[in-house]
């Protein structure tokens, strides 16, 4: 957790994560390691179960700051909640709840609360896509502001998924779609917008920003369709890209040391762009065109503007830059790539590390860096593990025989990696350079959250429930 | 008449919340308050109308008259009846004072709840199994061509219920029969037939009169639910796959209690909708009386049901998703040819077959009705422009069920080999398969195409098939796998071998979470068990086997 000093060190700021906590999704700066011991290694949804809580139905993770668990869930068809738990004993502090109006077309198995939120001693942050961001007093739940941003809008349905980080005195939310993508800064405290920066070279995505220092320059950097970019946590302003990602990015990057550690699969091969999977799912009579009837109403003021001949039908050309933008016509692909940070203007050229072209990243899981080791796990259960410094395979897509989706990433604690499946096992791995399983725990129900860490427990948020995983259990 | 009724609404808002008054008769029976009820609903969900339902006639404004001139003499006061036959129904407009009225009637009570749910449809309501859908346009509060009388083709439009697999109706609860009797109601269906069998538990114990017990639902031994069962986010917390009524039943005593609770409450359920309802039971006489006496609100306890079946879907406990509307619409014809008056419909994935269905109950009183048709008048209204995809999918499925049909219909039956026997042959795999598995494909990426396109409820609706389709894909992918693994076997190549097991397993598990991701009724779930029990399980102990 060197980068972690290191950064907190940089960061000016007020109720500042401590070390044990789990400020948001993933952890300190999305890393996904936790500093925490003696973390169980073989357990269940009835063994080493600390405590266990209902919420209702969520895929977000649970943030923990200050011995508090702050989760999101539906607790009714349009109702939305935030819970907060004593992270020791599992009583329940308080819970909010807001009516959320008109809900957002999402496509299954996404959850209407999907958010994780972001926690320091203070406040907990939470995202819902018709209410915007709160602020919560984490000692009482009371709402402290509000920050509306735009409803996402989705060409194929996805459904909101961002998640805001709190690094410091800021908040950041970076909201990636096919309409008119951003990323921002609030203040923590107020609420009040610091800088909001377009990013209208994206199209949807759900990678979280991280922080990263290289050569005494801190970025905010987020990952997006074809680019990885470096922003000033002060201002926003863009300060580098480099071009090397692909279409479609719905992992987070994460960073250690200098190196920014990228892993995706977008579908397709790289000619697939935008256009390709326009015309296979949108294009409802399979003519050839897209008319502006085929494609969902918030897009079609985009629609008019392509429509160059006015006929309400875009054809091949005009399609090609309709939603994509004509300066970022990436496709598909898989890879694994590290890039180095810091830097000015485009530094495609001179600060990717290394690139590997592996079937073996997710297109949902993020990838885990820990020892120098880059670990990654796909659909399937299929796990790899690459050498960090250079690409070199340890293993790969070997299978841990749990079979299903992965949607949840690798976290890791304690000299273990925790991958977690659909299927509702939670497999712990031993961290090294060998695939060694150690226990493949059922938590008796779906899982598509990243689990969490902190004080030496394992959160485990599974589809309706939080469960507390813990020594400390009887 | 066309423009008649548009003038009596023309009293009424144009924009949401007119006030309706719906005129019942002074001695309305159940299923005329029922009717009123249906119509009443009907206008609160597509109009949000401000509804009264009264036995005066004296109201002012647009009023809905139920019944006919015996049952409500309103009726025959504003107009002359036709004549109707006891299934008969009508939707009329009437001239009345300064504006006009609906006359929403039918020969019986039965048939005028039937017009009451005719009035729907006109207005784009439709009926699945499991649920009404409203269309996706909400329609102007207008009535202009709602004028109509329906006479049955067939007169008896029979639906069998139950069965002998988990994944069948007798995994259904008493809840989920009642929610799918009510909608075959509205579909006009009028005769349930009740298959039950000696072993099963529908019979008091203590006259069992010294037989084996009868306590079992289906043959299947024990499906259990735990960390080893692929799709297990359908079963909630459950640990053993049962029908939800029978959850509490330890003893042979206690499961026949619950099923004979079970099945005295889908009788009652039939009935309160005017349904008859026969009891099929091949058993000796006196067992007969037996049954006549446990269910003597049943209409009739016989060995075997004469009325022709009209088997829609798999036959043989294929699992599935097959249907083809032309061979439905043949059969149809067919009995139409022999001038049969009844027919029943048989099938076990309901929820697969809301297509064929829809068909059945629109043939029944329309003899013009097509395949094509029963597409566009079904999907159309609650799912608009993709309507076209999903006629194009139905031909890819008929593609793979003809295929299925004609090679190996019970490919997807679950029994003690149903997976494991593709190991055995270490033959090339057969060319159908990938022929079928191709079908499956694209009638998956059809349902998918306009899931992503679909609006309201069409979503759920495309995303169940898509899902079912994407279930037969992944199953064929799953035997595929394990016979390459079976040839990689014969070769001593190991590697292969293990590779064709672990994607075998794989396919199946996503095949599993392909159903849990939409199940919609305790058969759907019932799939998910079998196919753990017969295919995911063993694939997993031929793979450990394996890889020792």
């Amino acid at each position: 957790m060197k980068h972690l000093s290191l950064l907190a060190s940089l960061l000016v700021g007020v109720a500042m994560a401590t070390a044990e906590d789990w400020p948001h999704f993933r952890g300190p700066n999305s890393s996904g390691i936790s500093t925490s011991r003696n973390l169980p290694v073989k357990f269940s949804h009835e063994d080493k179960v600390l405590w266990r809580a209902e919420l209702g139905d969520g895929i977000g993770s649970a943030a923990i700051a200050s011995g508090r668990v702050f989760n999101c869930a539906m607790t009714g068809e349009t109702t939305f909640g935030v819970f907060c738990h004593d992270a020791k004993s599992g009583k329940q502090l308080w819970k909010q709840e807001f009516p959320t109006g008109e809900l957002p077309r999402i496509t299954p198995p996404n959850s209407h609360a999907s958010s994780t939120p972001a926690a320091d001693a203070n406040r907990v942050y939470v995202y819902f896509s018709t209410l915007g961001i709160l602020a919560l007093d984490a000692k009482t739940g009371k709402q402290l502001w509000q920050h509306k941003v735009p409803m996402p809008a989705y060409l194929m349905d996805w459904g909101p998924g961002a998640s805001p980080v709190v690094y410091g005195d800021k908040v950041f939310f970076c909201q990636d779609d096919d309409l008119a993508s951003f990323v921002l800064a609030l203040n923590a405290k107020t609420g009040k917008e610091l800088w909001r920066t377009s990013r209208e070279d994206m199209l949807a995505g759900y990678a979280t920003p991280v922080m990263c220092t290289a050569d005494g320059q801190t970025d905010l950097v987020v990952a997006g369709s074809g680019k990885l970019k470096g922003y000033d946590p002060k201002t926003g302003e863009e300060r580098w890209t480099c071009n090397t990602l692909l279409r479609t990015i719905m992992t987070s990057p994460v960073v250690v040391k200098d190196k920014i550690y990228v892993a995706v699969q977008s579908y397709g091969d790289r000619s697939r762009t935008l256009k390709y999977a326009l015309l296979q799912w949108l294009d409802t009579n399979q003519d050839g065109d897209l008319a502006r009837e085929e494609t969902p109403k918030e897009f079609h003021t985009k629609f008019d503007r392509s429509d160059v001949n006015k006929d309400k039908k875009l054809d091949q050309d005009e399609i090609e830059n309709a939603f994509q933008h004509p300066n970022n016509m990436v496709g598909g692909g898989n890879i694994i790539q590290a890039v180095r940070g810091g830097g000015k203007g485009d530094v495609t050229k001179t600060h990717l590390v290394w690139n590997i072209d592996n079937r073996a990243p997710s297109n949902l899981s993020s990838p885990l860096v820990v020892n120098d080791r880059l670990y990654v796990v796909k659909s399937g259960g299929l796990s790899s593990c690459f050498d960090a410094r250079n690409g070199s395979i340890h293993w790969e897509l070997t299978r841990l025989r749990t079979y299903g989706a992965y949607y949840a990433s690798p976290v890791a604690a304690d000299g273990k990696v925790f991958l977690t499946g659909r299927n509702g096992f939670v497999v712990v791995l031993e961290e090294g350079p060998e695939l060694k399983i150690l226990a493949k725990n059922d938590m008796d129900e779906e899982i598509l959250a990243t689990p969490s860490i902190a004080d030496g427990r394992l959160f485990v948020r599974t589809r309706n429930s939080i469960l507390c995983i813990s020594n400390e259990a009887k | 008449m066309k423009h008649i009724l548009s003038l009596l609404l023309l009293a009424m808002p144009v924009l949401a919340g007119p006030s309706v008054t719906i005129i019942v008769g002074p001695e309305p029976k159940p299923l005329e308050e029922l009717a009123a009820k249906e119509v009443a609903t009907t206008l609160k969900q597509l109009f949000e109308a401000d509804v009264t339902i009264s036995k005066d006639n004296n109201a002012n404004g647009p009023t809905v008259l139920i019944g006919n001139p015996g049952s409500n003499p309103a009726i025959g006061r504003l107009t002359k009846w036709p004549k109707l036959s006891k299934q008969g129904h009508l939707l009329r407009k009437v001239a009345s004072g300064r504006g006009y009225k609906l006359i929403v009637g039918g020969g019986s009570p039965l048939a005028t709840y039937w017009a009451a749910c005719e009035l729907g449809h006109f207005f784009g309501m439709r009926r699945l199994l499991h649920a009404d859908f409203p269309p996706l346009k909400k329609p102007a509060f207008r009535l202009d061509g709602v004028d109509g009388t329906w006479e049955p083709q067939f007169k008896t439009r029979a639906w069998r219920t139950m069965g002998t697999s988990p994944a069948s109706q007798v995994s259904w609860s008493l809840k989920e029969h009642k929610l799918r009797l009510k909608q075959l109601a509205k579909l006009k269906f009028n005769h349930l037939i009740i298959p039950l069998q000696t072993w099963q538990p529908f019979l008091p114990y203590e006259n069992a009169r010294g037989k084996r017990p009868a306590n079992k639902l289906w043959r299947d031994r024990e499906l259990r639910v735990d960390g080893e069962t692929a799709g297990r986010a359908a079963f909630g917390r459950e640990r053993v796959f049962d029908n939800p009524d029978f959850k509490d039943a330890r003893t042979p005593v206690q499961h026949t209690e619950a099923g004979v609770k079970l099945v005295r409450g889908i009788i009652a359920e039939a009935k309160r909708l005017g349904m008859r309802t026969t009891i099929e039971v091949e058993a000796p006489v006196l067992s007969l009386k037996q049954y006549r006496q446990t269910f003597p609100n049943a209409d009739a306890v016989i060995p075997f049901s004469e009325l022709v079946k009209v088997e829609i879907g798999n036959q043989k406990g294929n699992l599935l998703p097959q249907f083809d509307l032309k061979q439905t619409h043949a059969s149809l014809s067919g009995l139409r040819q022999k001038n049969e008056d009844g027919f029943a419909v048989s099938c076990q994935l309901v929820d697969d077959l809301n297509t064929s269905i829809f068909y059945l109950s629109r043939a029944g009183f329309d003899s013009e009705m097509t395949p094509k048709r029963a597409v566009d008048e079904l999907v159309t209204p609650i799912c608009g422009e993709v309507s076209v995809r999903i006629g194009i999918g139905f031909d890819h499925l008929a593609k793979a069920s003809s295929l299925i049909n004609e090679h190996n219909p019970t490919i997807a039956s679950p029994r003690e080999d149903v997976i494991m026997r593709h190991y055995k042959s270490s033959q090339a795999t057969p060319e159908w398969w990938e022929e079928a598995k191709g079908s499956f494909a694209m009638a998956m990426n059809e349902m998918y195409r306009a899931n992503t396109r679909a609006r309201g409820g069409a979503r759920e609706y495309s995303l169940y098939l898509a899902k079912k389709f994407e279930f037969a894909l992944h199953y064929f992918t799953c035997i595929e796998s394990l016979r390459n693994a079976a040839i990689a076997r014969s070769k001593m190549d190991k590697d292969a071998q293990l590779e064709g097991l672990d994607q075998a397993v794989e396919a199946m598990h996503n095949a599993m979470s392909a159903v849990a991701d939409v199940d919609r009724n305790n058969a759907d779930r019932g799939i998910i068990a079998l196919f753990n029990e017969y295919g995911f399980r063993p694939l997993i102990r031929e793979l450990e086997k394996a890889d020792n």
